[in-house]
């Protein structure tokens, strides 16, 4: 144990002056333990100032014992071997014979207060058993002598004069000990370890062996006596419920899931809980807010409930699927017609060629009601989708209000997504690559990029430079990339590229500027113009087509009839350009069999087939006196055309006559029609009209599908033209009605 | 608040057929109905079970899947039933044929 070594001196240097008796160390040997010796009584230190004395008293230390037993001051010496005797003969290991104890302070007491001695505070340690532990009292620190004591004491008592070289001794100090815990086990090497295992041996005799039988005495004591009162408090009612649960295989397949993946979407929809409540109680606890602390009264707590399920997402979802079964049971044979799965018979007998038009459902709600449809684009991916947009068509219509809905043929009923806006919507188009990008341009030239995945309004990217009408949007690849065409009111034509970047970025590639002169196409009077300077040279841009094959190609059509060819290698100016129409232009559309024709409808109450290569028009529908807005190509038959002429919808067919439509079909409400299209299958007609409502048509008793539809086609303009030979030698040159495909491949990486 | 509850409930209404609508709370109590009282009540008591069997069915089977929607046609009738931990919603069609 550490009785055997010496502890190694600390090695402090304090300047130390004292007037004393020789340190005495006194060290204890065990098993020897004298209760005292005798010590001289140190000489007292007598310190005056200023002749008096002023010696301190000796603080008695054994006054203040009772809290300070386990006190060891820094200023006592204690080496290890005074420090943690065990005494092997009684105690056991550690423990205090406090009747020893006792009895040794009583008589260091006696000692101590014969000899007077300074000293700072007692060290008793419960640990020393009954040695004694006389600090070694020796080492008189009294600091007092520094401090107190006057310069003019040197010269009273005639001390030397301080010598020039003071010599300073350092001492080390014996090493201070903070804390010491004692092992409470010995090896059985040790000196000691005979003494333990006696010890041992006596305790377990005393305890479990036959030492137990001793002779005991039942004494008893008097206790104080404690008052009591007796208090009673109230605890609020406790509130029980009995509920059953059962444990089955998938209960303990979901508390695993918990509890190893804790999920986020659970917690998500906890914390959308917890907001919406906190919304619930915050309302609730404005007080001003008089209207909803009312209604919190009238609601009870079922309605408070109903009113946090219904906004919440569950619920939502939930809504769509059952209004969806509920469209299916309602609508399952017009369904059923539109993909597809339900067509007439071809092989049947009586068949006759009417191109009747039947309705199949309208797309309309209350939020509809009065609101003129725009544009109509079909998803690329999902043909069942419509993206209908609601703004404004006369130029008098100041508070039109605009709306994006997305409808499905699942359920014709509700839109499944419905964007509010507050600038009129123009036009959208759906991007072939991504299926929820949808981009819309805006009465007020915003063009916004929206993710139609979200049922809140979710803008990717948008552009607000312009304050012309966007006409036109076209998604194109040219690429890898697939980039925005929009025309503008004020002429231009901008492509925007989507990065990564929080904006668009946009590149003015054409400014369809106004064309002077006489221009090719059709034949047209001469507009009477004044001398005045001309504002502004640019004509509106009112439609955007892309050629079918060469992808750096495409056409603007302007609202003066003028149709500008351009390319995107070549930026502001146009390739060719001829006059398509007496007045605005509306469409341009690309015939899905031969490539090279293509049709053109406008402000001249007419609707026009070209050729490209053919600076004149191939055939003209008959003269109205209503604008035709809207025509386009039936997917499915390559000669069958629609066109909307007021509130008319008419189908034309090629092959047969143009002088005049093959079917006419009156809107049902009798509003203006404002767009067509047919579907991706070509089995149905969209017609938009300006009530807001879309209708869904299929064709019926329609001729059945060619097997060469190009030749078609061309035997079917040789007959329309028989009248004109030099069209028909000019369209004889051109060869194919198709571009072919080889002489653009170099385009194609 | 309690617009966009009548608005919902309009929407499902406007459909061609559908002779009511209920909505029950977790506890298996109607909180919002468009029917009497009466068939209320036996709706909501007896769809909720039958949909916890339901669910139990599909569970037992694999516990990873969930019960999603449930359909019980009869001939008069065509009942709807979307379940959910903190509601069912149950829509009652008639065929329109």
């Amino acid at each position: 144990m550490s009785s055997l070594e010496h502890s190694k001196r600390s090695a402090t240097k304090s300047v130390v002056s004292y007037e004393g008796p020789p340190i005495i160390r006194k060290s204890l040997r065990p098993r020897d333990a004298p209760k005292q010796k005798s010590v001289p009584p140190p000489r007292q230190v007598i310190i005056t100032v200023d002749g008096k004395d002023v010696t301190p008293m000796p603080l008695n230390p054994y006054l203040f014992e009772g809290g300070r037993e386990r006190q060891i001051s820094i200023l006592d010496n204690l080496t290890k071997d005074q420090s943690f005797m065990l005494q092997p003969h009684h105690s056991s290991l550690g423990r205090v014979d406090s009747q020893k104890f006792q009895t040794n302070l009583l008589l260091q007491k006696q000692e101590v207060e014969s000899a007077a001695f300074t000293h700072r505070s007692i060290v008793t340690s419960a640990y020393f058993g009954d040695d004694i532990v006389i600090p070694a009292f020796g080492s008189v620190v009294s600091y007092s002598d520094d401090t107190s004591v006057d310069v003019e004491e040197a010269e009273a008592f005639h001390e030397p004069a301080i010598p020039d070289h003071i010599s300073l001794v350092l001492k080390e100090t014996d090493t201070f000990f903070l804390l010491d815990l004692p092992s409470c086990s010995v090896s059985k090497d040790s000196e000691q370890a005979e003494a333990v295992e006696e010890d041992n041996r006596d305790y377990e005799y005393l305890t479990k062996g036959k030492g137990r039988n001793r002779k005991v005495l039942t004494v008893g004591v008097q206790t104080v006596e404690v008052l009591r009162k007796a208090r009673d408090t109230e605890t609020t009612k406790k509130r029980s419920r009995n509920t059953g649960t059962y444990v089955s295989g998938w209960e303990m397949y979901d508390t695993f899931q918990t509890v190893e993946v804790p999920s986020s979407d659970e917690e998500r929809s906890d914390v959308s809980f917890s907001e919406e409540e906190k919304l619930d109680f915050g309302m609730q606890d404005h007080k001003l807010n008089e209207e909803s602390s009312m209604e919190s009264y009238r609601m009870s707590t079922e309605d408070k409930q109903l009113n946090k399920i219904v906004k919440s997402r569950a619920f939502r979802d939930a809504l769509i699927v059952i209004e969806r079964i509920l469209g299916n049971n309602c609508y399952n044979e017009e369904q059923k017609r539109f993909k597809g799965l339900s067509d007439p018979d071809v092989f049947r007998e009586d068949i006759e060629y009417k191109y009747k038009l039947r309705l199949l459902w309208t797309y309309a709600n209350d939020n509809t009601e009065g609101k003129c449809v725009t544009a109509v684009a079909l998803n690329s991916f999902n043909e069942d989708i419509v993206a209908v947009a609601y703004g404004k068509y006369f130029y008098n219509d100041r508070q039109c209000v605009g709306m994006v809905m997305i409808w499905n043929i699942k359920n014709p009923r509700q839109p499944e997504r419905q964007y509010d806006f507050v600038v009129p919507v123009t036009s959208i188009a759906f991007s072939n690559v991504n299926p929820n990008l949808l981009a819309i341009g805006f009465y007020n030239g915003h063009l916004k990029i929206l993710d139609i995945s979200s049922p809140e309004i979710n803008v990717i990217r948008e552009d607000t430079t312009f304050f012309e009408p966007v006409w036109n949007i076209l998604w194109f690849k040219q690429g890898d990339e697939e980039d925005l065409m929009a025309s503008f009111g004020d002429g231009r034509v901008c492509r925007y590229q989507i990065t990564s970047a929080e904006y668009l970025k946009r590149t003015q590639i054409m400014v369809t500027a106004a064309a002077e002169g006489k221009l090719k196409g059709i034949k047209y009077l001469k507009k009477c113009e004044g001398k005045d300077i001309s504002i502004t040279g640019f004509d509106q841009a009112r439609c955007l087509a892309l050629h079918p094959t060469d992808p750096s190609t495409y056409f603007v059509g302007t609202d003066e009839g003028v149709v500008h060819r351009c390319s995107t290698n070549y930026y502001n100016e146009h390739m060719d350009l001829f006059k398509a129409h007496d007045g605005a232009i509306h469409t341009i559309r690309f015939s899905p069999f031969a490539n090279k024709l293509y049709l053109t409808c406008g402000d001249d109450f007419r609707a026009r087939l070209w050729v490209d290569g053919i600076s004149e028009p191939l055939v003209t529908t008959t003269r109205s006196l209503l604008p035709a807005l809207d025509v386009d190509w039936s997917p499915e038959n390559p000669t069958v055309i629609a066109t909307i002429r007021g509130t008319d919808i008419l189908v034309w067919d090629l092959q047969r006559k143009m002088y005049q439509s093959q079917s006419v079909q009156k809107s049902p409400k009798g509003v203006f029609n404002t767009v067509c299209r047919f579907t991706t299958n070509g089995r149905c007609l969209m017609v938009g009209d300006m009530g807001g409502n879309v209708y869904v048509y299929s064709l019926e008793d329609m001729p059945i599908r060619p097997f060469f539809p190009e030749n078609l086609i061309l035997q079917s303009l040789k007959r329309l033209l028989v009248t004109r030979p030099d069209l028909l030698k000019k369209l004889r040159k051109l060869g194919s009605l198709n571009f072919d495909k080889q002489n653009f491949s170099k385009y194609f990486n | 608040m309690s617009n966009e509850v009548e608005e919902t409930m309009k929407r499902i209404q406007s459909h061609k057929g559908v002779v009511g609508t209920i909505v029950v709370n977790s506890e298996g109590i109607p909180i919002k109905t468009t029917l009497d009282n009466t068939t209320t009540v036996q709706y909501a008591g007896l769809i909720s079970s039958l949909a916890d069997k339901a669910r139990s069915v599909v569970r037992d089977l694999d516990p990873s899947n969930d019960l999603t929607f449930l359909r019980i046609r009869s001939k008069k009738h065509e009942i709807m039933v979307a379940p959910d931990k903190e509601f069912i919603l149950i829509v009652v069609q008639s065929p329109t044929d």
